[in-house]
């Protein structure tokens, strides 16, 4: 069976409405056959019984469900459910009934042979004419491909999500490796001072020498802290951030990246930015994505060609938008277009993924992802991020 | 304790812990580098920098790369002594320098006793080629007292030939070309025609070829 579309009959009339037909409009044998040929299962329950008993069902949910009508009709849709249906939703069902509303939703039911299926419910009430509900009808379409298909894609989007984490930590490495260099080279140096200052009786060098020391020690601990951030993989966080802050630790992270490929970067940051609500991670791993593409896009202009990568964060009505700004060879308006699509990649190297996974992530923090050609050369990537409520 | 004596040590090097260690390294060994962020930075005080000279240089300097200030220093400044630093194992980097004329190619975190020996060893070669510009610039200045005729004649005599021989194929007399070589070693203050040899070819002139391997193949 077809996955259909479950939005197809949201804009179906109230079936209220129809219950109250005249009788001339529509003659019963027709409406009796017409529910008998609908595709979705469809069953009607005694709303004055508490025990809800079923008075109808279509040939159609006999088909769906695998019990003949005789054995259906007189119980109630209770013996559709099973271990793993979702007590939650037979909860909202219920509330939404007993207020007399209409529920629309997806729930995990079992046929008689035992085998789950995922049912996309709707149920509405009936009323008689003095408005009190009589009846409730169940319209019942099985969306079990469906559901399978989304949880596939979630699970392949969080497994590209984790390709390009790993692709970028892997991109990150050499530079974070260069950072701890850094302040380890300038730790050994002044130690080897020290001990010779020490023999000389220089007590002040010394004293400059383990400072120094002691500062650098912690400057490396702050480059290891910032990656093994990185790298963790840990639930999704939600913190007030500053995306200037966040911005800035993306360009320290990839200053040795930069500064082989040539290119110099500048962050402008306006003074009043709004915090955002998200996760460090995340949220750095999308400017992050930016970033790279940025470099390699320039990286693979001829020498002489100028480089330089800007990244603007500036609050936008109570939100920020963020832009990254290269000076690369930019796109076209059907490179631009094919930019979001799944594998596309104009890199030798390239999964594709590294825009997609941007989106998805700044999507998250309920952003948009833009991109634009520069007026000059180059692309711009705009992220545009909602601010966190004031504390 | 390094021995500097009248060697200039400069250190450009963009970090400003590494900066400020490897000075204090160097001080505690008894000499005091000047020390440059960038290359741009260097390149405004290099006119100003006279005399043996020592670079110990990053390679990874913002802007210019120290790569890049290397080859240009080769080009302007080739007796300045260049020792590099780097950060990784930037093989291919180490080669080429070393092949441009680099001293030494030390990876950061770099010992004590290894930066030492390497700057030793520049200090030494900065000397060497301090002492060497020098005699070079004196010999050029006594071949510009030579005249044209002086300084063909001069081509012949560093191939070893007789005055008869040179008479013969500049087209003039023996006594001529006799008074034209008292002048030549007397202007060029050589005692030998081995010492007029090494002269000319610090100067990069060549011996004149006799007339019958002059012909062409």
């Amino acid at each position: 069976m077809a996955a259909r579309s479950p939005t197809r009959k949201r804009t179906a009339a109230p079936v209220q409405a129809r219950a109250q037909a005249p009788a001339h409009a529509l003659d019963e044998r027709l409406k009796a056959a017409a529910l008998d040929v609908a595709d979705d299962g469809i069953v009607i329950s005694d709303a004055t019984d508490p025990e809800a008993p079923i008075v109808y069902v279509s040939p159609s949910f006999e088909r769906l469900v695998g019990y003949p009508a005789r054995e259906i009709l007189g119980t109630n849709c209770r013996m559709v459910q099973g271990p793993a249906t979702d007590a939650d939703t037979v909860r909202r069902i219920a509330i939404a009934l007993q207020q007399g509303k209409v529920f629309q939703g997806e729930i995990l039911n079992y046929r008689k042979d035992g085998t789950p299926f995922w049912n996309f419910l709707r149920i509405a009430p009936i009323r008689d004419a003095a408005g009190k509900v009589t009846h409730h009808v169940g319209t019942q379409t099985d969306v079990t491909e469906l559901h399978l298909a989304r949880e596939r894609d979630k699970e392949l989007e969080s497994t590209l999500a984790h390709a390009s984490r790993v692709r970028t930590v892997a991109a990150l490495g050499a530079s974070i490796a260069h950072e701890v260099n850094q302040p380890l080279a300038a730790i050994v140096s002044n130690a080897e001072a020290a001990l010779r200052f020490l023999d000389a009786g220089d007590t002040g060098e010394v004293r400059e020498a383990l400072e120094a020391i002691a500062g650098d020690g912690r400057r490396a601990g702050g480059i290891v802290l910032r990656a093994h951030r990185l790298v963790r993989k840990q639930p999704v966080q939600a913190e007030r951030l500053d995306p200037a802050h966040v911005a800035a630790e993306v360009l320290t992270l990839t200053r040795t990246r930069l500064r082989h490929a040539g290119v110099k970067p500048v962050l402008e940051a306006g003074e009043k930015v709004p915090r955002v609500l998200g996760d460090p991670i995340q949220l750095h791993q999308a400017i992050l994505n930016l970033v790279m593409n940025a470099i390699e896009a320039m990286e693979a202009q001829p020498p002489g060609v100028e480089r330089s990568l800007r990244v603007t964060v500036a609050p936008e009505g109570e939100g920020v938008v963020l832009r990254v700004i290269d000076t690369g060879p930019g796109a076209d308006d059907e490179a631009i277009a094919r930019m979001f699509h799944t594998f596309h990649t104009t890199k030798a190297r390239g999964t594709g993924l590294g825009l997609l996974v941007t989106r998805s992530l700044v999507e998250a923090h309920e952003g948009r992802l833009e991109v634009s050609r520069n007026p000059g050369r180059g692309l711009a990537f705009t992220i545009h991020l909602p601010g966190a409520r004031p504390r | 304790m390094i021995i500097a004596d009248g060697v200039a040590l400069f250190l450009v090097d963009d970090d400003p812990s590494v900066r400020n260690s490897l000075t204090r390294l160097l001080r505690a060994e008894g000499v005091e580098p000047t020390a440059f962020a960038t290359a741009e930075e260097f390149m405004a005080f290099l006119p100003s920098v006279s005399g043996p000279s020592c670079v110990l240089l990053d390679i990874g300097l913002p802007g210019e790369s120290g790569l890049e200030l290397h080859a240009r220093l080769q080009d302007l400044r080739p007796e300045l002594a260049v020792v590099f630093l780097t950060g990784h194992g930037d093989v291919p980097g180490a080669v080429e320098s070393m092949k441009r004329g680099a001293v030494d190619f030390l990876l950061k975190p770099v010992a004590a006793a290894t930066l030492i020996a390497a700057l030793s060893r520049a200090i030494e070669r900065a000397r060497a080629a301090s002492v060497e510009k020098s005699a070079r610039h004196d010999v050029a200045l006594r071949y510009g007292r030579l005249t044209p005729r002086e300084r063909e004649v001069l081509t012949h005599v560093i191939a070893g030939k007789r005055n008869k021989v040179i008479a013969a194929e500049i087209g003039t007399t023996e006594k001529t070309v006799k008074v034209h070589r008292g002048r030549i070693m007397e202007k060029m203050r050589a005692r030998s025609v081995a010492e007029l040899v090494r002269a000319s070819d610090r100067l990069g002139i060549d011996p004149a070829p006799s007339p019958a391997r002059a012909k062409p193949p």
